[in-house]
């Protein structure tokens, strides 16, 4: 017995030795490293093969793009210059971009215009990011720095579309060889992979052939720790063993403020939460009832409950941020039109049976009080919390009454498209309220004039708040915290971040 | 006892067959698969056409057989979700809910045998009555209440060990102890119950009115006839402490393959949830072989059966 | 100590005969540690029965008072008030019938089904005893928590599947523990005469194999309610438990770590049901288990 336990010891140590490698200590007093703290791994690393924000903050950070999104909004970046030409029939549908000379990709090889193209072909091909690259037709190389890409109908929003991170620059060699993105990305972006420890954290270090010479990365390697409790994720930041945390547990929040040495940042978020209702078969098909429930629907309350208050209520159909953005012909909160709108609908509230269908404790929250607000109009609704296959299941299928769920774009068109355009499927259908959503869509994509835009997006907006095809419920505030030393951070409303800007305080 | 053992060998084939069949029946009749997580608002043919790129729409049968095949041949196939081979993400994995399981394993044993004992044979002393107090509250405190708990007190209030991850032995503590308290406490209860029946044994009475020393009779006779009920249960405790890897793990936010098993769920991601099954199997048989032969070790009787077979 | 016992045992029965249940209960009655288990099995069986009557569950337990929401224990909220302003005192009560009944009947299941199959394992010859335990090894090399997870992602979150759940995985414990108990009992000299005697063998199991080796099944008993009540707290750590708004203490602890280092009430209190109700099922456990064994007459 003693033996065993001996030689058990033995392998525990030698087994510990190999997982424990210690960590390199910084060199010479300047701190050039940052772990950071989030919730979920990405699925994988490529640009094309998972659609979840877990993956865009390490998609940025290895990749680059024609264009990228910053807090100020679209800028330029593999790409130099552009212009839009006109086709035969006089339509303003072929895009001219100019590629940055001398870009390198991190294993050496140089950026062309051969590689746009090649990228651009191949995100078409991936089911993905299907809804992120169908809206150009063609692409084509001019010369080694000149891509033309077309598109079938006017499309006011190339640059915005070319910013996403599925359309960021992958090397045309490895494409064609069916190179393992997923576990082994090559990028231009400021850092490169350096060790994915599955399920415990990522771990990356500065490109040094990242092309933008005065943006080298000042950090050189940064750790990209999985921590799933929110609550473990702020005690890591006080105790001083992540250095930034991304989504922050609301209730940490006032703690965190009155320490010295963090940093909390709570920016609007455009993170769009709604409770959707089936406009495509069963009661809600009719909007009075849909109406009712919204009115029912106390905003404050969940918002409190769900979000300890950080969050913004919604009652208009598109996110506050847009250019366009109107009230009219909104629902509030408001028990006593619910009730008329009831009467005016004409059923009977307590021979409704539905669930509502979420897949996270927060939703589960604003769930518990929608259906207490649900209670006070004399409409009993369960809930069902599942997992997020389900719920995707769920609502592909359309077999469903109603659910909680939440889309975020810095980008109107990528917004509606993603929310409200009908592509034939019964998931895509629930949402349409008898209205023409692809038509007004397609007209906004249409529209280049700033001016005429914003007023036809107010339009596009009113009639869709007139139908309520679902229930906006809020917009979460980004929760961030980091370490007080760490300068030049700036946060979008979807919480992103550009890392090369980071450095520490001296 | 050799062809005991071969036998019992050749038994893990069909239990292999019989969890991964199981397994794959419910993920297979769960709701969603894993092309609705990875591409969620593509087109039904786009789906349908990633659908056959993975091989997800063959009839289950023929899914399950091309699986064995190759798990045969060593292919444990490719995560759904990664789009790497299972075997890469298991190897990761594995060494950290391994080491885990072993350290809360060691632990376990070494305390829990001798406090099961000593409050045996002191039954109704001081220390008999605060240990199993002890050992009750052991197996009645929620196991992430608890991981939760030492995270507020050695991490946040006294800032010893770190609340997280992986990456010295400092960060084994909390979890290996939030692993071991629930095995402690029922091994611990389970060696004191059964000693306590050992001890009322006439033959224990039998070699006390011998004259041998009390000490000697709980070593040489009481001990060895008592351990079989307490190793039953620390061979069912290797699998509680697998299952409580789940929570632990998810706590601790420690990269091993319970939490993987459970995201990988919930991906619908099935070869990487066959791929843990199996590596569950495997380490549950060899365990139970293990917990049969140390029974024909104790006692004589069951060896004897052990040897007519 | 023990001496006395027989001492009082024997001369109890030399005046009258009287069922075993009657001695046991009277052995058990001089157990300090299950009195007070079943003292407080009893308290909570008597909330479980009238908590009706002390909070009304649709306007109490369930309904939401948001200006009310996060308050500390008082006077008019002994527990405290949870994030949605709903008394907590009240969810622990009216939560104990769902978090009990759903544990109880669980092991049940389990144990009966489990049972069963273990006895005979142990009993009938190796080949049927293979044959049980290698499907019993089926079941048990999957772990418990992740069976059920499966199970009711698959199935969907109803009461009858978590008990669905809880109970398939917890059957070859059961199996087991019974099958080693009865193996060990089986070759006893006292069996080998009863089948001198020329007793049928399903006759020698249940009347001298089982009453010889039931009682590790009473321990594991005990244990495994409890088990299955922190099974059901894990099941809602990941979401997939009681679907609100029933109370469940399971739920509301999984639903109060987020709360833990604000408001640690909101875990304190259902943390404590748990562990008391855990406590004292054990400690009647204990004290059955002593007071059934034949040995001890």
């Amino acid at each position: 017995m003693k033996k065993l336990m001996g030689v058990l010891c033995l392998l525990v140590a030698f087994a510990a030795s190999g997982l424990f490698v210690p960590a390199p200590a910084s060199a010479a007093g300047v701190k050039d490293t940052i772990i950071f703290a989030y919730e979920t791994e990405p699925a994988n690393l490529s640009t094309v093969e998972n659609n979840a924000i877990a993956a865009y903050y390490p998609c940025f950070m290895i990749y680059s793009g024609l264009f990228k999104n910053t807090t100020d909004g679209i800028e330029k970046d593999l790409c130099t210059d552009y212009h839009i030409e006109k086709n035969a029939q006089g339509l303003e549908t072929i895009w001219v971009f100019k590629i940055r000379e001398g870009v390198k990709f991190s294993d050496g090889s140089d950026l062309t215009a051969k590689d746009v193209v090649a990228t651009l072909k191949y995100a078409q091909t991936r089911p993905t990011v299907k809804s992120l690259t169908n809206w150009y037709t063609d692409v084509e190389a001019v010369d080694d720095y000149t891509v033309k890409i077309m598109t079938a109908k006017v499309f006011s929003t190339a640059p915005e579309a070319l910013s996403n991170k599925a359309c960021y620059i992958l090397p045309s060699e490895l494409i064609a060889s069916g190179h393992d993105f997923n576990n082994k990305p090559v990028g231009s972006g400021p850092f490169k992979l350096s060790k994915w420890a599955k399920g415990d954290s990522i771990t990356f270090v500065s490109n040094e052939n990242y092309y933008h010479k005065d943006k080298m990365p000042k950090i050189k390697e940064v750790v990209w720790k999985i921590i799933a409790e929110g609550t473990s994720r702020s005690i890591a930041l006080e105790t001083g063993e992540v250095d930034f945390v991304i989504n922050v547990d609301a209730l940490d929040i006032p703690r965190l403020q009155e320490n010295e040495d963090v940093v909390v940042s709570v920016t609007d978020g455009s993170m769009f939460t709604y409770l959707a209702l089936n406009n495509a078969k069963g009661p809600f098909k009719d909007e009075n009832l849909r109406k009712a429930i919204s009115c029912a629907v106390n905003r404050e309350s969940i918002i409190a409950v769900a979000l300890e208050n950080f969050g913004a209520p919604i009652y208009s159909s598109i996110p506050i941020i847009m250019d366009g953005w109107t009230m009219e012909n909104a629902t509030t909160f408001d028990l006593d039109k619910a009730r008329e709108y009831l009467k005016t609908w004409g059923g009977d509230p307590s021979s409704l049976k539905f669930a509502i269908i979420v897949s996270t404790d927060v939703r589960r929250r604003a769930a518990e009080v929608i259906q207490s607000n649900l209670l006070e109009i004399g409409i009993n609704c369960t809930i069902e919390q599942v997992d997020s296959a389900t719920l995707t299941q769920v609502y592909n299928s359309g077999d469903f009454m109603s659910y909680i769920s939440a889309y975020t774009s810095n980008d109107l068109l990528t917004w509606l498209n993603g929310v409200f355009r009908n592509t034939g499927t019964s998931s895509s259908q629930f949402r349409q309220a008898g209205l023409d959503m692809n038509g007004m869509i397609d007209s906004i994509a249409q529209t280049t004039d700033p001016t005429a835009r914003k007023a036809l997006v107010t339009e596009v907006n009113k009639t869709i708040n007139a139908q309520q095809p679902f229930v906006p419920i809020y917009q979460s505030k980004v929760l961030i915290a980091y370490n007080a030393n760490l300068e030049g951070v700036e946060i979008d409303p979807m919480g992103m971040f550009r890392l090369e800007n980071f450095y520490w305080r001296k | 006892m050799w062809r005991f053992v071969l036998k019992r060998v050749l038994t893990i084939i069909p239990i292999m067959l019989g969890t991964t069949f199981i397994v794959f029946s419910i993920m297979s009749f769960a709701p969603g698969d894993a092309v609705g997580m990875l591409a969620a608002d593509a087109s039904q043919e786009e789906k349908a056409a990633l659908r056959q790129e993975l091989g997800l729409d063959d009839p289950l049968l023929i899914q399950y057989a091309r699986y064995i095949k190759n798990l045969l041949l060593g292919d444990m196939g490719i995560s759904y979700k990664s789009g790497a081979p299972v075997t890469e993400e298991l190897a990761a994995r594995i060494p950290y809910t391994a080491l885990l399981a072993v350290v809360a394993s060691i632990i376990t044993i070494i305390l829990a045998i001798p406090l099961g004992v000593i409050a045996a044979i002191r039954q109704n002393t001081f220390f008999d009555t605060s240990s199993m107090v002890f050992c009750l509250l052991g197996i009645s405190i929620p196991p992430f209440w608890l991981g939760l708990l030492l995270i507020l007190s050695f991490g946040v209030k006294l800032k010893m060990l770190p609340v997280s991850g992986s990456g010295s032995w400092a960060h084994l503590i909390m979890p290996a102890i939030t692993q071991s308290v629930a095995g402690l406490a029922t091994i611990a209860r389970v060696t004191r119950s059964s000693m306590l029946e050992v001890i009322r044994q006439d033959y224990i009475r039998t070699a006390r009115a011998k004259g041998i020393a009390y000490n000697q009779v709980i070593r040489r006779h009481a001990l060895k006839n008592s351990l079989l009920p307490t190793i039953t249960v620390a061979g069912l405790q290797v699998g509680a402490l697998l299952s409580g890897a789940v929570v632990t793990e998810t706590v601790f936010s420690w990269p091993g393959i319970g939490r993987f098993l459970v995201s990988s769920i919930s991906w619908r991601d099935t070869p990487c949830v066959l791929g843990c099954v199996v590596i569950f199997v495997l380490t549950f048989s060899i365990i139970n072989l293990i917990v049969d032969i140390l029974y024909g070790f104790v006692d004589p009787r069951i060896k004897a059966i052990y040897k007519k077979a | 100590m023990e001496e006395t016992t027989l001492d009082t045992v024997s001369s109890a029965t030399a005046k009258k005969p009287r069922s075993q249940a009657y001695y046991t209960w009277k052995r058990l009655k001089r157990n300090k540690g299950s009195m007070a288990g079943l003292a407080i099995l009893t308290i909570y069986f008597l909330l479980m029965l009238g908590a009706n009557l002390l909070y009304d569950y649709k306007d109490v337990a369930i309904k939401q008072n948001i200006p009310a929401r996060l308050q500390a224990p008082s006077v008019a909220h002994p527990f405290g008030t949870d994030e949605s302003g709903r008394d907590v005192l009240a969810r622990v009560i009216h939560g104990s019938r769902t978090s009990i009944l759903i544990s109880v009947a669980a092991v049940l299941v389990a144990m009966v089904i489990g049972g069963a199959l273990g006895a005979i394992a142990g009993f009938y010859g190796e080949r049927l005893s293979n044959v049980i335990m290698r499907f019993m090894d089926v079941l048990l090399a999957i772990p418990a928590t992740l069976f059920a997870i499966v199970i009711v992602s698959a199935l969907g979150t109803s009461v009858s599947n978590l008990i669905i759940a809880c109970s398939v995985a917890n059957i070859p414990k059961f199996a087991r523990i019974l099958r080693s108990s009865v193996m060990s009992v089986r070759n006893a000299e006292y069996i080998e005469a009863a089948r001198a005697l020329g007793a049928r063998e399903s006759y020698i199991l249940i009347r001298h194999v089982l009453p010889n080796s039931i009682s590790p099944l009473f321990v594991q008993l005990t244990i495994t309610v409890g088990t299955l009540i922190l099974l059901l707290s894990g099941m809602s750590f990941v979401g997939l438990g009681i679907q609100p708004p029933t109370p469940e203490w399971g739920a509301m602890l999984a639903s109060a770590r987020t709360y833990i280092r604000n408001y640690s009430y909101l875990c304190f209190f259902p943390g404590m049901a748990i562990m008391l109700c855990i406590l004292s099922l054990n400690l009647l456990g204990d004290g059955l288990r002593d007071a059934l064994d034949p040995r001890l007459k």
